[in-house]
């Protein structure tokens, strides 16, 4: 009988098909979704021709010189029915390389991949069945086997397909670049820095180099605004004049490196009007021949010329985000507040009735489905921390404008229901909300997120703003004009990131801490004054490491990004080189809940009851808890947790973070920027997790870390306001460089009448008590057991981690098991 | 002055309007058969025994002074023995064994429960008090309701009704809403579905609606004791004579049954919960004029009409 009504309510909730407004964006749609994923080698092999055939160039013009290859021989392509064009390789899905800043994981599979994988994980098997203790090791081992054994090719993980000929071209390029790309510069420089090497390498404390060396800077404030008012063509003109001021020599190279690769950006766009007219010519269809005759007189104006309409606008925007990405390497540049960037074009289209609200709406489709066809490698640690989704390229919408005033319009509400309906993994969609926000708007998102399409995170302008504010010291307008980049992180108008250069993991400097000194404390007070001066040595090795990965970045200038982020065309700077008018750098915690509950324990047992030494403590989490399990379920069950609204125990997350946030006051950026901190995790808890023994709060090996800025999963018991209250204790106006929690709703939860709008209310008052993020992943736990059973029943399930959405079945086992295990409050 | 409390809920949204916070008073003047908190009808502590969670350890038994524990299968703890000194509880290291029942200090409990207000602000929620039988700690619940009030929050009362007219007028006064169960007309079949006789409820239910005080009419449903259509036309009847506007049906739910378990309690119904779409035919039911009729407080859908013809004919 259970069983039944469970079926029934499974069935009732079976995946909703993505729905699009109109027959081509459903069509689009299929095509992207039909396409499996792919590696191009094009764009590597075309940068590294030039990069060879123009050595004797300057830096910058050597770089620019590479990207016009690029740009003006990639191969392109215009799919049918297609609204916007352009595209980073000719099919959709495809991903493209960037071998010169990193080959980690680019090697394809070799002839015997498969026979030595098998040989090891025989071996493995032999030895785990006789060795219990290798059997708990067994999940740890699986990893280190995945990521040195398994190519992208052979991964169970969101695996991407290589052709024989582009197999053969990228082993030639990998052995080219591997001796002499960007990470393997730094890691020459960090050999130098012993203090770097221990604190921040993967495997130990901290995790500074492989981010921006293995998916670029990424978060940074382009003015796309600018860029479809103006047109490419007045920046060119701008370069020029640069160029003809004279001045110093690097400042004329740099104006002379824009005004390449921007003749090579408008030549890309003059490519695909080239195409669209041969196209046009071809086809018998002649409604197909007005329409690709449309797609090259759009291409042939913009970007070089100002947007004269709505999709002029959208189509130059498309370019210049393009441009971006070819020129950072980056998987995570936002897309920004899209509906302030729109706005002008969409009103007076509207109002001239050369657009209706229907056709902005298929043209918002069109976006989402042409986001999500971007693909990016990454290598298989990279692709683990990300689980699931290789990119978060965010879309802001709502919040206050650069005056203060609520700055929700039309274009807000139709984006928001794309994302209601669309059920893509791109864009991922960030709502700002304020006092102001309009009830209809906060009304409809909060029907969106409890129609589980679970793609909105939402932000809280007021905190947000002024934790901006305090921290960076800019004028409020910038800051206003704040955009959400990456997972959960804000960043002001005109800044260049990175806004997540670094995780540092806080279980992992507290087990070295405890494992690695002499533990003669009389006190709490003093065993807690150790570990910070233990941890300010971490901070400072990893504000060492992240300077060390900005320099090594400076072989890679960014003339196209430098085009579009304000400041260096005016200073004559790249970006790179600190040319942007502002400049932040954030660094993140991961695992605050774990380290605060270890504490607690800490505390409890060996300072107040005395009951254990540290040296016991010690042993335990040495021994997994191996014939310890009534002191574990002690520990567990007799010790306050942070998530339950206890203020003794969480008032510590708060004093910890206030603690590292003010240490990195004291220090200035390589770009002479400011550090932000943030409190969030992406889905590292996991993966750092696996890699990390057990901890003194109970946590065994291979567990995960408390996520984000909440608890530990199934820890917080106490109700969704008790763990709200818990997180307040952090001050966000310190924290201010992105915090994330996640909670997680059963949908029964948010039937009834008025339910939802409880719902909506606690966020709220949430918020209005100074919490800066939330978002809901509305999902029932029998929903996502069956999908771990049937996972071809729900290829459309999407799940939030931490900031972002990703496809449950695509999502590693371990992941899905932790997304089942975060309680459920119901 | 302290109250007994055997649980405190947060974000409860079906205990009247907006957020709320919900606190179990323990301890009742009635025995119903089909109590969803069995462990809230003793006014003494009880200890609790979640068995699939036990880890074996056997540290309970050792640390019970009065050899009244021990861990076999099923309910551990011999009642004839055991003084409720809560050893066991304090030992045991897995939270399988706790103690049911803490007296709180109305100070503490207002100052933990007002960490909430700001979402019970943010949403037209507040405080509901539940049982038990709240009003049989009559005085600690006054100075409950006097510090909420001062705080400026809103307060629910749910209440059997089963005191004093002079005494639930004057509670009436001190809280925004009550919430009054109604569980039977008859007065012989309340007196053994409850072990009480109704007369004192029904002539209270009266007054309170007369006297317009704010009540919602609260009416648990449960199968075969107080849901034929003969039961829910008494109860139709009483409410129009009463002029009964608000009204709540709560169906039947077999939660209690695993508590009784978990409490080494006797006394199960072996019921299955009454599903809602039961639930709302029947309460179509008590529907009358200008009387809005809830189920677990949400309103039915206004064009459902799967009445059967029987209940047609007998109305």
């Amino acid at each position: 009988m259970i069983a039944n009504v469970t079926e029934k309510r499974i069935a009732s909730q079976a995946p909703a098909r993505a729905r699009m407004s109109t027959e081509r964006t459903s069509h689009l749609l299929q095509t992207h979704l039909k396409v499996p994923r792919w590696v191009s080698v094009d764009r590597a092999r075309l940068y590294t021709e030039a990069f060879l055939k123009y050595s004797s160039d300057p830096l910058p013009i050597r770089q620019a010189k590479a990207y016009k290859h690029v740009l003006e021989n990639i191969p392109i392509a215009i799919q049918p029915k297609e609204l916007l064009v352009g595209g980073l390789t000719e099919r959709p899905n495809g991903a493209i390389l960037f071998p010169e800043v990193n080959t980690t994981g680019m090697k394809p599979s070799g002839k015997y991949q498969s026979a030595i994988k098998k040989t090891v994980s025989s071996v493995v098997n032999a030895v785990s069945d006789r060795s219990p203790r290798m059997k708990s090791m067994r999940p740890m081992i699986d990893l280190y086997s995945e990521m040195f054994l398994d190519t992208f090719e052979s991964r169970a993980t969101h695996p991407l397909r290589i052709d024989d000929r582009a197999r053969a071209e990228l082993s030639g390029l990998v052995s080219y670049w591997k001796k002499r790309n960007a990470l393997k510069r730094y890691e020459e420089l960090v050999s130098t820095l012993p203090e770097v090497r221990r604190h921040t390498s993967p495997q130990q404390l901290a995790y500074a180099a492989q981010h921006q060396l293995t998916m670029g800077v990424k978060q940074f404030y382009a003015d796309f605004g600018m860029i479809i008012a103006k047109g490419f063509e007045a920046l060119l003109l701008e370069a020029k004049a640069g160029i003809a001021r004279g001045g110093k020599p690097e400042k004329v190279r740099f104006y002379e490196a824009s005004v390449i690769a921007l003749e090579a950006l408008l030549s890309f766009a003059d490519r695909y009007a080239d195409l669209a007219m041969s196209m046009a010519d071809a086809t018998t269809n002649d409604k197909e021949r007005d329409e690709l005759h449309r797609i090259a007189e759009i291409c042939r104006n913009v970007p070089r010329q100002p947007a004269q309409s709505f999709r002029e606008a959208f189509q130059s925007y498309w370019f210049a985000y393009l441009a971006l990405v070819f020129d950072d390497s980056g998987i995570e540049i936002p897309f920004a507040r899209l509906d302030q960037i729109l706005w002008p074009y969409y009103r007076n289209d509207l109002a001239a009735g050369r657009l209706t609200k229907g056709d902005a709406t298929e043209l918002a489709e069109a976006f989402f489905v042409k986001a999500s066809e971007m693909e990016y490698f990454l290598h298989n640690t990279a692709q683990r921390i990300e689980d699931g989704n290789s990119a978060r390229m965010t879309l802001t919408l709502g919040g206050i404008g650069r005056d203060g005033q609520d700055a929700t319009n039309e274009l807000s509400f139709i984006f928001l229901d794309v994302a209601g309906r669309a059920k893509t993994l791109q864009p991922d969609v960030a709502i700002r909300i304020h006092p102001q926000t309009p009830a209809a708007f906060y009304d409809r998102v909060m029907e969106v997120t409890a129609s589980g399409a679970n793609t909105l995170q939402l932000f809280n302008d007021e905190i947000v703003i002024s934790g901006l504010l305090r921290s960076m010291k800019i004028p409020i307008e910038d800051v206003r004009d704040y955009i959400i980049t990456g997972c959960v992180q804000p960043l002001p108008f005109a800044t260049y990131g990175s806004t997540c250069a670094s995780h540092i993991y806080l279980p992992r400097t507290l087990l070295t801490f405890m494992t690695e000194n002499k533990l003669a404390y009389k006190s709490f007070s003093e065993f807690m004054n150790a570990f910070e001066d233990f941890f300010r040595k971490i901070i400072a090795g990893d504000v060492t490491a992240i300077a060390a990965v900005d320099k090594v970045h400076l072989l890679l200038p960014n003339p196209l990004v430098s085009a579009l982020v304000p400041g260096p065309f005016e200073k004559g700077i790249d970006v790179k080189e600190g040319g942007s008018r502002y400049n932040l750098t954030g660094i993140s915690l991961s695992g605050t809940g774990t380290l605060v509950d270890s504490l607690q324990v800490i505390e409890t047992l060996v300072f107040k009851e005395q009951t254990h030494s540290l040296e016991q403590i010690v042993k335990m989490i040495k021994a997994d808890f191996q014939g310890y399990e009534v002191e574990r379920q002690r520990i567990l069950n007799k010790v306050s947790k942070y998530g339950n609204d206890n203020p003794e125990v969480d008032k510590r997350a708060g004093e910890f973070t206030s603690f590292v946030a003010e240490e990195l006051e004291q220090y200035t950026t390589f770009r002479g920027g400011r550090f932000l901190l943030g409190t969030h995790t992406e889905a590292n808890h996991v993966l750092f997790g696996l890699l990390t023994g057990a901890t003194p709060d109970g946590r065994h090996l291979g567990d995960p870390f408390s996520v984000s800025t909440g608890a530990t999963s199934g820890r917080d018991r106490s109700g969704y306001t008790a763990l709200l209250n818990s997180v307040l204790n952090i001050d966000f106006n310190r924290v201010s460089g992105g915090s994330a929690l996640n909670i997680r709703v059963n949908p029964q939860l948010l039937e009834g009448e008025g339910q939802l709008h409880r719902f909506g209310d606690m966020i709220r008052s949430y918020f209005k008590k100074g919490g800066p993020h939330i978002q809901v992943n509305v999902v029932s736990t029998e929903t996502l057991r069956d999908a771990q059973l049937h996972p071809e029943r729900y290829g459309d399930l999407l799940v939030r981690i931490s900031g972002f959405s990703a496809r449950f079945v695509e999502l590693t086992r371990e992941t899905q098991n932790e997304i089942i295990a975060r309680s459920e409050q119901s | 002055m302290k109250m007994f409390v055997f649980d405190i809920q947060r974000y409860s949204t079906h205990d009247g309007p907006g957020i709320r916070t919900t606190v179990f008073l323990k301890g009742c003047n009635m025995r119903c058969a089909w109590c969803e908190n069995p462990e809230s009808i003793s006014a003494s502590p009880q200890i609790s025994f979640a068995e699939e969670r036990c880890i074996g350890c056997r540290g309970c038994e050792a640390a019970c002074p009065f050899d009244a524990i021990s861990i076999n299968s099923g309910y551990p703890i011999d009642k004839t023995r055991c003084d409720l000194c809560g050893a066991c509880v304090s030992d045991c290291p897995a939270n399988v064994l706790n103690l049911i029942g803490t007296w709180r200090d109305v100070d503490d409990l207002v100052s933990e429960l007002l960490h909430d207000r700001e979402y019970w602000s943010g949403s037209g929620g507040g405080v509901t008090i539940s049982g038990g039988e709240a009003t049989l700690q009559a005085n600690a619940l006054s100075e409950l309701l006097t510090k909420l009030r001062g705080h400026g929050i809103h307060t629910v009362l749910q209440t059997n009704g089963n005191m004093d007219w002079e005494k639930l007028e004057r509670i009436a006064r001190s809280v925004d809403l009550l919430h009054f169960d109604l569980k039977g007309i008859d007065d012989s079949r309340h007196r053994a579905n409850t072990g009480l006789g109704n007369e004192c409820i029904l002539a209270n239910a009266r007054k309170l609606s007369e006297g317009k005080y704010p009540v919602v009419f609260r009416i648990p449903l449960v199968p075969g004791y107080n849901d034929s259509p003969d039961d829910l036309l008494h109860l139709m009847n009483f409410l129009n004579s009463i002029g009964a506007n608000s009204v709540d049906v709560l169906p039947y739910h077999d939660l209690g049954e695993k508590k009784l378990d978990l409490t080494g309690m006797q006394g199960k119904l072996s019921l299955s919960s009454m599903n809602r779409a039961d639930a709302m035919e029947k309460a179509h039911i008590l529907e009358g004029e200008g009387r809005v009729v809830t189920v677990s407080g949400e309103r039915m859908p206004v064009e459902y009409n799967n009445l059967t013809v029987d209940h047609e004919i007998t109305i």
